[in-house]
C-alpha cells in the first residue's frame, strides 16, 4: 500500500441525465447562485416551443395509430357501407310488413268467417331445394284450416344464391292458389314473374316453383299469394337474391 | 353604449350557459329509486356547483358555428356529468378530503359507494349523449359517442400515468414528461372534446377535428397549471379543496419538478425521502419546508411563467381555427378564455 493518498473521483451531483427541455438548448437552467436564472422570455419562448413539439409529436402518434386502424373508423367508406347495410335493412323490413300486412288480412278473414276473436298469426320458412314447411298456431277459422303441419315442397331454378321464404295460412295448400309476380321496393327492378304453385293432391305435396333470371338485379323480391276462388290472400312468398 | 370586457364576459358566460346545463341536468338528476343509496349521492357533486366551463365551452364553440343551444345541451350535460364521475373516482384515487367545500363522497358515504356513484354518474352521462338522437339524428350521435369514447380512454390513460408516477416515486420527469401528461389527463375532457363536440355539432361533422387538439392543449394545460398554483397560493374557501392538498399527495405538478430540477444535496435526499412515504406518515413540517422550498427555488413563478406562455400560444391557436367564422360572443368568450384560466382564483 501506498503512503500517499489515492484520487478519488469527485462524488456527482446526480448519476443520471437530466431529462428537461432547459438542457436542450445548452447548460441547464438556473440552480444555484452562481448561474444565471433563465430569462421570462426564455421561459416563455422554450415552453411554447417544447409545447409544440408535445402536441405535434402526440397528433403525429395519432395519425399513425389511425392509418393502422382506418378500416374501423366512421370515414365515407363506412358511410357507404351503412348506406348498403341500410338499403338491405329497409328492403327486409318491407318484406316483413309485407308479412304483418298479410296476418292481418287472414286475421280479418279469418274474424268475418267465425265471429272468432283472432288468436294469433301464421308462422313461415322454406328454405331453397329443400322441403318447406309453413306452420299456423291456428289462427282464424277453424272450419277451413288445419292445425296439421304444412308440406310445401320448393323448386328454385337460379344461377346465383337465392333465399326463399314463404308465409302461407294452414290448410291452404289444397286450395287452388295463384302467386303474383314478385316485385322489389325500387319500382326500377324488373319483377320476378316466372313463379307458379301447385296445389297438393293426395299424396303429392304443394310445391313452388321458381326461376330467377340469369341478369334479375340482386336484391329482396316480395309476392302475394291468392286463393283464386275467393280472390282472398293466403301468404307470401319473398326472395332474397344475392348480389353476384 | 355599454361594452362588456373579457374578464366580465367569461363569467356572465359561464353562468348564462351553466344555467342552461343546469336545468337539463335535472332530467337526469330527478329523485328515483334506489334513492337513498344512489340517486341523492349521484346529485351530490353536482348540485355543490362548479365553474361549467366544459358544458359552456361545448355550447360556445357549437353556437360559433352555426348550431342552437339546444343543438348542444345533451351534451353538455353529458360532459358534466362524465366530469363529477371524474371528480369522484379521482377524489378516491388521489385520496382527497375536500371537494368544492365540502367532505369527498367516500370520505362521507366510503369508497364502496362512492365507487358505485361514480359508476352511475359514467352511465347517466351515457344516457345523455344517447338522447342527442332525438335533435341530431342516429349519424351524428354515432360520431358524438364516438368523440366521447376516445375523450374518456385519453383521460384513464393520463390519469394511469399519473398514477403510475407516484406509485413508483418516479423523480426524473422531464416537462415534456408532465406536459404530455397533462394533455391526456386534462386536456382532453377539459377543453379539447368540449371544442370537438362543439364543432361537430355546429359543422354537422364537416371540419377536421384535429385542428382542436393544439388550441384545446394549449387553453387546458394552462388551466391545469394554474389549477395547481391555486392548490399552493389559492383562496381556500374560493378553491374548494385543501391548500397543499397536491404536496401531500406527492402530485408530480409542474412546480414539484422544477423543485426536483432544481435542489441538490441534502435537500434532495430529504424530498426523495418526502416522496417516497406514503400520505397518511407525511407530517405537516414536511408540508410546510418543501412548500418553502418551492418558494426559494421559485418554483410558483416558474409555473406562472409558462401557463403564461401556454395560454399566449392558446390564443395564437385560436386565431388560426376561428379567424373565419364572423363575429359573435360565443366566439369572444372562447377567446377570452385563454386569459380567464390565468386570472381566476
Amino acid at each position: 500500500m501506498s503512503d500517499q493518498e489515492r484520487i478519488k473521483r469527485p462524488k456527482l451531483d446526480r448519476t443520471q441525465p437530466i431529462r428537461t427541455w432547459s438542457t436542450l438548448f445548452g447548460a441547464p437552467a438556473a440552480t444555484g447562485d452562481t448561474e444565471r436564472p433563465a430569462s421570462l422570455q426564455d421561459v416563455v419562448s422554450r415552453s411554447v416551443d417544447l409545447g409544440y413539439r408535445v402536441v405535434d409529436e402526440y397528433i403525429r402518434r395519432g395519425q399513425k395509430a389511425a392509418q393502422g386502424i382506418s378500416n374501423r373508423s366512421y370515414g365515407s367508406d363506412a358511410v357507404s357501407k351503412d348506406m348498403q347495410e341500410l338499403t338491405g335493412r329497409m328492403s327486409q323490413y318491407a318484406s316483413e310488413l309485407a308479412t304483418v300486412w298479410v296476418d292481418l288480412l287472414q286475421l280479418a278473414v279469418g274474424n268475418a268467417l267465425s265471429g272468432a276473436p283472432p288468436q294469433g298469426n301464421g308462422g313461415r320458412v322454406g328454405t331453397p331445394g329443400a322441403p318447406a314447411t309453413a306452420s299456423t298456431n291456428g289462427a282464424a277459422n277453424s272450419e277451413t284450416l288445419s292445425s296439421a303441419p304444412t308440406r310445401v315442397k320448393i323448386e328454385v331454378a337460379s344461377a346465383r344464391f337465392a333465399e326463399v321464404s314463404l308465409d302461407l295460412r294452414a290448410g291452404a295448400t289444397t286450395r287452388p292458389l295463384v302467386v303474383h309476380a314478385l316485385r322489389a321496393v325500387d319500382p326500377a327492378k324488373p319483377r320476378l314473374t316466372e313463379v307458379a304453385f301447385k296445389s297438393a293432391t293426395g299424396d303429392e305435396a304443394a310445391s313452388l316453383r321458381l326461376r330467377v333470371p340469369a341478369d334479375q338485379p340482386a336484391g329482396i323480391y316480395n309476392g302475394l299469394i291468392i286463393d283464386e276462388e275467393t280472390s282472398q290472400p293466403v301468404g307470401t312468398v319473398s326472395v332474397r337474391i344475392a348480389a353476384e | 353604449m355599454m361594452t362588456t370586457t373579457a374578464s366580465d364576459l367569461v363569467p356572465a358566460m359561464l353562468k348564462e350557459y351553466g344555467d342552461i346545463t343546469r336545468v337539463a341536468l335535472c332530467d337526469y338528476l330527478g329523485p328515483r329509486e334506489p334513492q337513498r343509496h344512489l340517486y341523492n349521492l349521484v346529485a351530490d357533486y353536482p348540485r355543490r356547483g362548479g365553474r361549467m366551463l366544459r358544458p359552456s365551452l361545448c355550447i360556445a364553440t357549437a353556437r360559433a358555428f352555426g348550431a342552437t343551444r339546444e343543438d348542444a345541451v345533451r351534451s353538455a350535460v353529458a360532459l358534466e356529468l362524465l366530469h363529477n364521475a371524474f371528480l369522484v373516482h379521482d377524489d378516491i384515487e388521489d385520496e382527497s378530503d375536500e371537494r368544492r367545500g365540502r367532505p369527498t363522497l367516500h370520505a362521507l358515504h366510503g369508497v364502496a359507494v362512492a365507487v358505485n356513484v361514480g359508476d352511475a354518474l359514467t352511465l347517466l352521462g351515457l344516457r345523455a349523449l344517447i338522447d342527442n338522437r332525438k335533435t341530431l339524428g342516429p349519424w351524428l350521435t354515432m360520431r358524438i359517442l364516438e368523440e366521447a369514447e376516445r375523450m374518456a380512454r385519453e383521460t384513464v390513460e393520463g390519469q394511469a400515468v399519473e398514477l403510475g408516477w407516484r406509485r413508483d416515486n418516479a423523480q426524473t420527469l422531464s416537462e415534456a414528461d408532465y406536459l404530455e401528461m397533462v394533455l391526456k389527463k386534462t386536456c382532453w375532457y377539459t377543453t379539447i372534446y368540449p371544442s370537438r363536440v362543439g364543432a361537430l355539432i355546429g359543422t354537422r361533422s364537416a371540419m377536421d377535428l384535429d385542428r382542436f387538439i393544439r388550441f384545446g392543449f394549449f387553453l387546458g394545460a394552462a388551466f391545469q397549471i394554474q389549477d395547481d398554483l391555486l392548490n399552493l397560493d389559492g383562496d381556500e374557501a374560493r378553491y374548494g379543496k385543501e391548500l397543499d392538498g397536491d404536496i401531500w399527495e406527492g402530485k408530480r405538478t409542474l412546480m414539484l419538478l422544477h423543485l426536483l430540477c432544481s435542489a441538490k444535496g441534502t435537500e434532495r435526499t430529504r424530498i426523495a425521502t418526502f416522496l417516497g412515504q406514503t400520505r397518511d406518515t407525511r407530517s405537516r413540517p414536511d408540508i410546510q419546508w418543501m412548500r418553502q422550498c418551492m418558494d426559494a427555488y421559485g418554483c410558483l413563478d416558474h409555473a406562472r411563467q409558462v401557463a403564461h406562455a401556454l395560454a399566449g400560444a392558446a390564443l395564437h391557436e385560436y386565431s388560426l381555427l376561428y379567424a373565419s367564422l364572423p363575429d359573435s360572443r360565443d366566439k369572444r368568450f372562447i377567446e377570452a378564455l385563454a386569459t380567464w384560466v390565468l386570472e381566476r382564483t
